[in-house]
């Protein structure tokens, strides 16, 4: 009797749970249709692009590299070419290799040498410990008024920089985003993958949350900030593996705007095997986690975000817990069909993977990918779209461990720089070493977890031939 | 690189949309008012595959015997009003299925981990987990398994395991995604049909090789099969021919525009 009551209470407890699942994944799916409508069907924001050129504001661009000789050059070069006044220090460069042991140091220097505008730092000591920590060295030696930060592995066209500065001329805007569009696409299945991904998470995801004044994120690289809107905000967090996730919720949690410029296109690299891609999207949904632990009841009770700001903030801060969540809702799924579950829990199947499909965060949404590549126009990606299948067992896979891996680390730091509870008392001048105590702890017991991302160098291969292309086919239609 | 790519947005079809609209209610209320007969149509169907397939079976419709009985009853007879599959499931497995299925499983285990490097851990990992419950449950029917040759299952088709909802799912994903695009109403009214169609077929085979598999592999399999199995790969070939919808009206898009340019 006692058993099969355990039992009827463990059936009962993974009805309510596969029915939680279900729920939250309703929301995201009402989240995509609703961004799929706007961005296929209303009109668009443009974000100031009026102004690209006439609004010019002085820039600093800050390019951190770490062992980055294939690409270094080339980054360098499409910014000697940029399309922006180069005169009285209006436009810098500031070139920041991380300690790299190869070739990065010498291109810099060459480059350097050769262009005032660009400056070359050099850190040789506590080099090669992750993003946040070489653009914060950048960021002292910036001087202009805008920063914006770039990968070292990015290509970006003439126009890019006039126009991510062109919506700094609204003063309530603190970041700026573009997007980023992979150049090396047809080298394997991975990049093909992370083409429609991000095809859909920037053409449909970003520019649709911008039509509807959500939250737009700064993605970490192909955008920037106001200097003294950074410098207030405490600049690059580098106790964050997602730096960037947790600027874009210190600038809206402090009233400012982020704007994301779909004009404004980047080329990048994508990573070509399973195994980088694997450690990218760890580094990533770790990073994503950290926020979520440290903004969630932040969010929630900010008196400057609007209803839906919040909504969608919370929304997005879950968007790397959700392949979990699927785990989950799978598992307990299988759990309650096999116990013998009620008649509605048959629907869940078919109803989870519906949701599955289509509300990853910026996964696997087939019909954003899909939208995505039609407004681009390109027809033979839209034929791999059942791919994304695979990109979702992936992500389920490598986002519920990165989600543990999270909570040891937000734990561990926790215990490590958590402020004694009483109320003010004397100093001792220690609250610094603290600090570094902790993070040099954070940097030892987490040094493997930046992981450098292996660059092939055929990124300008493909930029020249789609430049190419495209000069060929305006050619002819003048002909 | 095309110019305003980054700011174009599309027309709604708003007459394509309602046309889609009543296609999905028309189709909708077709199978809610038709759902027995449908369901004791594939019933037939899956009959004669499973007569063709060799596997012993017995067919209930509306809880009665349908001809060809084929094995002895064992237990009274399950009742049911929608139509329902008797099948024997063997304690004790077929020493030649056996043997076949454990060198596929093999064979094919060498494929995944060896030679199709591009598929990811998560895949492989997948697979290793249905591959050793397959061949645990191989094992243990073989070895362990108590002295009755059989026991009886059995397999009703009704609206929870005959396709019903993904035909509703098609509908319901195509109007929204697909008939509100830009583009000639009759590509997508005919991708529709197509999904639809395959989607028919596909039911109709996937619950005959499910029902084989409660025969030859045992009821853990059939439940991983029938459970898991099914509704991943269905999402595959709606969204397969989803996409192919897509480049489809994009290819119209592209003549259209180009017509234009001439």
């Amino acid at each position: 009797m006692f058993e099969s009551e355990i039992v009827l209470l463990i059936r009962l407890l993974a009805n309510y749970i596969l029915l939680t699942i279900s729920a939250i994944m309703c929301l995201y799916i009402v989240r995509h249709f609703r961004f799929f409508w706007n961005r296929m069907f209303k009109e668009q924001r443009r974000c100031h692009q009026d102004l690209a050129g006439a609004y010019t504001p002085s820039v600093s661009i800050l390019i951190p590299m770490h062992k980055e000789e294939k690409v270094a050059a080339d980054i360098l070069e499409r910014f000697v070419e940029m399309d922006y006044p180069k005169y009285d220090g209006r436009y810098e460069v500031i070139a920041i290799d991380d300690g790299s042991t190869d070739a990065t140091p010498s291109i810099v220097d060459d480059y350097a040498s050769k262009f005032s505008f660009i400056k070359a730092i050099h850190r040789t000591e506590n080099g090669g410990n992750g993003k946040p920590e070489a653009l914060n060295v950048g960021l002292k030696v910036a001087s202009n008024e805008i920063v914006l930060t770039f990968d070292a592995d990015y290509l970006p066209p003439r126009d890019c920089v006039k126009r991510l500065v062109a919506p700094f001329a609204d003063v309530e805007v603190g970041g700026v985003m573009g997007r980023v569009v992979p150049v090396n696409s047809p080298e394997s299945l991975v990049t093909r993958i992370i083409d429609i991904e991000r095809a859909g998470g920037y053409q449909i995801n970003q520019q649709a949350r911008y039509n509807l004044n959500l939250i737009p994120q700064f993605g970490g690289t192909v955008g920037g900030f106001r200097r003294s809107v950074l410098k207030a905000v405490g600049e690059f967090d580098e106790t964050k593996l997602a730096e960037d996730t947790d600027l874009t919720y210190k600038l809206y949690l402090r009233g400012w705007k982020v704007a994301y410029v779909n004009a404004a296109e980047c080329y990048e690299e994508a990573v070509l095997s399973w195994d980088m891609r694997k450690k990218q999207l760890t580094r990533w949904a770790i990073g994503h986690d950290q926020c979520l632990f440290e903004y969630f009841f932040e969010t929630l009770r900010s008196p400057v975000l609007t209803f839906w700001q919040k909504v969608d903030g919370i929304l997005l801060l879950g968007v790397y817990i959700t392949p979990l969540l699927i785990l989950i809702g799978w598992l307990t799924g299988i759990f309650t069909y096999l116990a013998g579950a009620p008649w509605w829990c048959s629907l869940f199947p078919a109803i989870l993977f519906t949701f599955t499909y289509n509300s990853t965060g910026n996964f696997a949404v087939f019909a954003e990918a899909g939208g995505s590549l039609f407004l681009d126009q390109r027809r033979r990606s839209i034929w791999i779209l059942p791919l994304m299948l695979i990109n979702l067992l992936a992500n389920v896979w490598i986002c519920s461990r990165a989600f543990f891996q999270a909570i040891f680390l937000h734990q561990q730091r926790f215990e490590q720089v958590k402020p004694p509870i009483w109320a003010k008392t004397q100093k001792r001048g220690v609250g610094k070493d603290n600090y570094n105590k902790a993070l040099n702890n954070f940097r030892n017991n987490n040094a493997h977890r930046w992981n450098k991302t292996e660059r092939s160098g055929n990124g300008m291969r493909y930029y020249n031939d789609m430049k190419n292309a495209e000069i060929k086919r305006n050619h002819g239609k003048r002909g | 690189m095309r110019e305003g790519r980054y700011s174009r947005s599309l027309r709604v079809q708003k007459l394509h949309f309602f046309v889609g609209l009543a296609i999905s209610l028309v189709f909708t209320l077709l199978i809610a008012f038709n759902g027995f007969n449908f369901w004791t149509w594939q019933a037939s169907v899956m009959d004669r595959l499973l007569s063709f397939a060799g596997v012993p079976h017995r067919l209930f419709i509306s809880g009665g015997l349908t001809e060809g009985n084929i094995f002895p009853p064992l237990l009274e007879s399950y009742v049911s009003t929608d139509p329902t599959f008797e099948i024997p499931v063997h304690y004790r497995p077929i020493p030649s299925t056996t043997v076949i299925v454990l060198l596929i499983l093999l064979a094919s285990s060498i494929l995944i981990v060896n030679i199709f490097r591009i598929i990811p851990p998560p895949v492989t990992a997948v697979w290793s987990i249905i591959s050793i419950l397959a061949i645990l449950t191989l094992l243990w029917q073989t070895t362990v398994s108590p002295i009755p040759a059989y026991t009886l299952h059995w397999v009703t088709i009704d609206w929870s395991c005959s396709g019903v909802i993904n035909l509703c799912l098609i509908t319901l994903i195509y109007v929204p995604f697909l008939f509100t695009i830009k583009g000639p109403l009759w590509v997508k009214v005919f991708w529709l049909f197509t999904a639809i169609g395959f989607s028919i077929f596909w039911n109709l085979l996937r619950m005959s090789l499910v029902t084989a598999t409660l025969y030859y592999l045992g009821g853990l399999v059939f439940l991983l099969f029938h459970y898991v199995l099914s509704a991943f790969i269905d999402f595959v070939y709606i969204v397969a021919f989803y996409s192919l919808a897509l480049a489809h009206l994009s290819k119209c898009e592209a003549s259209e525009a180009m017509k234009l340019d001439v």
